[in-house]
């Protein structure tokens, strides 16, 4: 084979190459754009949830303050789902 | 030596093959470009972004506790239309049921899921059907459709309105017709492929004669038609404030079963709440016309700090709504796939921090309430003020007859003799009376005499156990001597007088800025001598509102500043923090006069009308900080008014009870309705308005605050200002100064250590996106 011929045939393998590690660079790109987004919906879940709960112990808070209640057994703070990375 | 050729394969020379291969390279740039960059080119625009409400503002008192403030909710958004052409509703009603732990079952789920539905059936309205469409669409679901005949669709008639030949329109119960065995009895498996079939048999049946079109996107047209006629609701929120803690499991639901966006989604929505109560003083969000698509701030403090937000800073304060940019994308096997893009959280919430201790705002409450309670007056009203600033430290009112605006900008009384600060504080500006002189002030009666010397028919009468024969100035109003303070106030030329009460914001409105408030009554000039003249010396025909007396009186014992109250005193975003300014002062009196007065109120709180109440505190004190504290160091001043309804005037439980009947009724405050209170009965053998004023100083800080309660028309045994109000006015105070908490002994000064906390406080470990640099 020729020093011309071989070039072809190298290019035409590196573009193959190429092309494979784009494609997989892209499909891990999209699971991680996937994971990203799921996290995303995750965390922003979560800090709402939080708030809510937050604002339930502002107000059982505000209550035992104004003597209005008697503090119950039960924990008036409900744990916060943690995210594992 | 072999000689290499030169040919091509192909034939080409060299030179064609580089032409040609650079020629179709530069064609694939050139494409890809195009596809690129030029919108025309029909590629989907994949980029997406969710764009959530800009950031209101919260209300905190000037502890930092929150009083108002936007917390989450969790919506599930839909579109009826676009969900049932893709999704079995029995099914999605299971699994969005088990999601949410039981939360709404799925026959609750299945009725909120067809907001057109009644009982489950939904009747098409678009089509009025002729007996020949009927007749066709008939044939269709007995036979067209399938080999068995359709479940959960038919035709009635319906009569005609002008009594023609009737018409027929079309039902259906879509959660038999799309249900999974009804599908599955015509050979479907895939519930997009059966509504589209069922959009072709009603589309076909209802437009013949024309025949079905072959074109793909006119077929679209006509099922899309139909779909519109079946289900006419484009959008629904059939769940609000769903639970918290099965948000997630459901957002896994939605998208294990395929559910677009656009067809069912979690939406984030939000809620105004008020961590400590419902307040009238805290107005609320709501929508005040039709063109609103958004709730805003309406009445009360909520109004007042908008107000402030828009008009002082707005151009100042970051505002900026949370912004999230994702790839919609779609994978070569057809699945949907969300891909993360960007975050910007929204901008830090603005808190307006107003000058309100919520917990003294709490327990003044819960003294008005006990005032109530003892000595049923029609309402009572409280205000408790930083005597500097003018700051108000908590105002409230607790009514016997709940039908009236926000009562202490609201309801207007008869200052009574409380006002006679006023008077001395004028007659001493003016130099028309020193402390130390003495007054005749007769025997339990005065008549009232003309400057010429003439006696006037009007006489001047005493509460029980006045002081008799001559007395000093400043016992005059320690004791709250009728008389004294009519020979003092008329000396006061009218004008001057009236210039005075003026400039102290009486006959005004005082623009808080809370709601509906009224100006109270100023007498305009000219006064009669013996009678309006007179009658202004001890409080008497001039009446006004809680908010404006105690900005009046204020002033006096501020040292001769006049400066309207003050409930906002600052505005914060993260780090940045804007100070409310002050109301400038304007100068009423001068130091030394107002220093006179402040020794006859000490006076008045030693020995004189206000006695009780400075018993009472002082009592409070002992109880909470051991008998031998010295309570002179809490320098009490105080003032008392008890002011007899006169002839003319309406009760005030009789009014009150009077437009309540009205509200029950459901009739309207009319005009004429109003005009017909004056004829009603006036029994004011017992109708007095109580009220006292009572200062003091904290000697940790030194600060002065004062206290102003008023109770209108008490029915119980007492009728004095001290004695109706000066109980509650010294719980005020002593838990103002912090001698109490609740009412009891401050343990937080008791055991070492221990503090609240701050609530509003932020777990940054909850917003991680905020912690990337």
């Amino acid at each position: 084979m020729n020093m011309r011929g071989l070039l072809g045939v190298l290019f035409a393998a590196g573009s193959l190459v190429v092309g494979a590690i784009t494609a997989c660079l892209t499909a891990v790109n999209r699971a991680r754009g996937a994971q990203l987004d799921e996290r995303q919906h995750t965390c922003e879940t979560n800090w709402r949830r939080n708030e809510l709960l937050r604002e339930g112990n502002a107000v059982a808070e505000w209550r035992l303050l104004c003597q209005e209640e008697e503090l119950g057994e039960e924990p008036q703070v409900v744990p916060v789902v943690r995210i594992e990375h | 030596m072999s000689r290499v050729s030169l040919s091509s394969a192909s034939g080409l020379r060299p030179m064609s093959a580089f032409v040609v291969i650079g020629f179709v390279v530069a064609s694939v740039a050139t494409w890809v470009a195009f596809l690129s960059f030029e919108r025309a080119a029909g590629q989907p625009h994949r980029l997406r972004e969710d764009v959530g409400l800009l950031p209101a503002y919260s209300i905190s008192d000037a502890r930092g506790r929150s009083l108002a403030r936007f917390v989450p909710r969790f919506d599930l958004e839909m579109s009826p239309r676009s969900m049932w052409q893709a999704h079995t509703p029995d099914l999605m009603a299971r699994e969005i049921s088990a999601a949410l732990g039981g939360w709404r079952s799925p026959e609750e789920l299945l009725e909120r899921f067809f907001p057109d539905a009644d009982g489950g059936v939904i009747e098409v309205r678009t089509w009025d059907l002729s007996l020949r469409q009927a007749n066709r669409l008939a044939a269709w679901i007995e036979e067209g459709a399938g080999p068995v005949p359709l479940e959960g669709i038919w035709l009635e008639s319906r009569p005609q309105a002008d009594g023609g030949s009737p018409f027929y329109r079309l039902l259906w119960q879509p959660e038999v017709l799309l249900s999974q065995r009804v599908r599955q009895q015509h050979g479907f498996t895939s519930p997009a492929k059966w509504t589209r079939a069922l959009a072709d048999g009603i589309s076909a049946a209802v437009r013949e004669p024309e025949p079905p079109s072959r074109d793909h996107e006119e077929r679209t047209r006509r099922q899309d038609e139909v779909w519109s006629a079946l289900l006419p609701r484009a959008f629904s929120r059939p769940l609000e404030g769903l639970p918290a803690e099965h948000v997630l499991a459901l957002r896994k639901t939605l998208k294990s079963q395929g559910v677009a966006p656009l067809q069912m989604k979690i939406a984030f929505a939000r809620d105004r709440i008020y961590p400590s109560g419902e307040h009238e003083l805290y107005g609320s969000w709501g929508f005040t016309d039709e063109r609103q698509t958004e709730p805003a701030p309406r009445a009360g403090l909520e109004s007042l700090c908008d107000q402030l937000l828009e008009a002082e800073l707005d151009s100042e304060l970051i505002r900026t709504p949370p912004i999230y940019s994702w790839l919609q994308d779609r994978t070569v096997r057809g699945e949907r796939a969300n891909n993360y893009v960007s975050y910007q959280p929204a901008s830090d919430v603005p808190v307006v921090r107003t000058t309100l201790d919520l917990a003294l705002q709490n327990f003044t409450r819960r003294a008005l309430e006990e005032l109530m309670e003892e000595h049923r007056p029609a309402l009572a009203m409280a205000i408790v003020a930083d005597v500097e600033s003018g700051d108000v430290l908590a105002v409230d009112s607790v009514e016997q007859y709940e039908i009236q605006p926000f009562a202490p900008i609201y309801h207007v009384f008869t200052t009574g003799s409380t006002f006679k600060l006023i008077t001395m504080a004028t007659a001493l500006e003016e130099g028309l009376v020193r402390p130390d002189d003495l007054i005749d002030v007769g025997n339990g009666a005065y008549r009232i005499i003309y400057p010429d010397g003439r006696p006037s028919g009007r006489v001047i009468h005493e509460a029980e156990n006045a002081p008799t024969g001559e007395i000093t100035a400043a016992t005059c109003l320690a004791r709250s001597v009728n008389a004294g303070l009519t020979q003092i106030g008329l000396r006061i030329p009218e004008e001057v007088f009236y210039r005075y009460v003026e400039r102290l914001g009486y006959g005004k409105k005082p623009h808080s800025g809370l709601g509906s408030e009224r100006a109270g009554r100023l007498t305009p000039l000219p006064w009669k001598y013996s009678q309006t003249h007179a009658s202004m010396c001890f409080g008497h025909e001039i009446s006004t509102t809680a908010w404006q007396h105690v900005a009046a009186l204020g002033t006096v014992v501020r040292g001769g500043d006049y400066r309207p109250l003050r409930i906002l005193s600052a505005i914060e975003q993260g780090e940045r923090r804007w100070e409310v300014q002050l109301p400038q002062g304007a100068r009423i009196y001068s130091p030394e006069t107002c220093r006179q007065v402040r020794d006859m109120m000490r006076l008045g709180a030693a020995e004189g009308t206000g006695d009780d109440a400075r018993m009472a505190f002082e009592e409070i004190v002992h109880a909470s900080l051991g008998e031998a504290f010295d309570t002179a160091q809490f320098d009490l001043g105080t003032k008392t008014g008890t002011a007899q309804k006169v002839g003319t005037e309406l009760c005030v439980h009789v009014e009150l009870s009077e437009r309540e009947r009205w509200r029950r009724a459901g009739l309207a405050a009319t005009t004429e309705r109003y005009r017909s209170l004056k004829s009603l009965p006036k029994p004011h053998r017992n109708c007095y308005t109580s009220s006292i004023l009572l200062v003091g100083r904290d000697p940790r800080n030194g600060r002065e605050l004062m206290v102003f309660v008023v109770a209108e028309e008490p029915r119980g045994k007492e009728r004095f200002g001290a004695a109706v109000s000066g109980g509650a006015a010294a719980a005020i105070l002593a838990e103002a100064m912090g001698i109490t908490r609740n009412g009891r002994v401050a343990l937080h000064e008791v055991v070492d250590g221990f503090w609240e906390s701050s609530s509003p406080h932020r777990n940054q470990s909850e917003e991680p996106w905020k912690k990337a640099p």
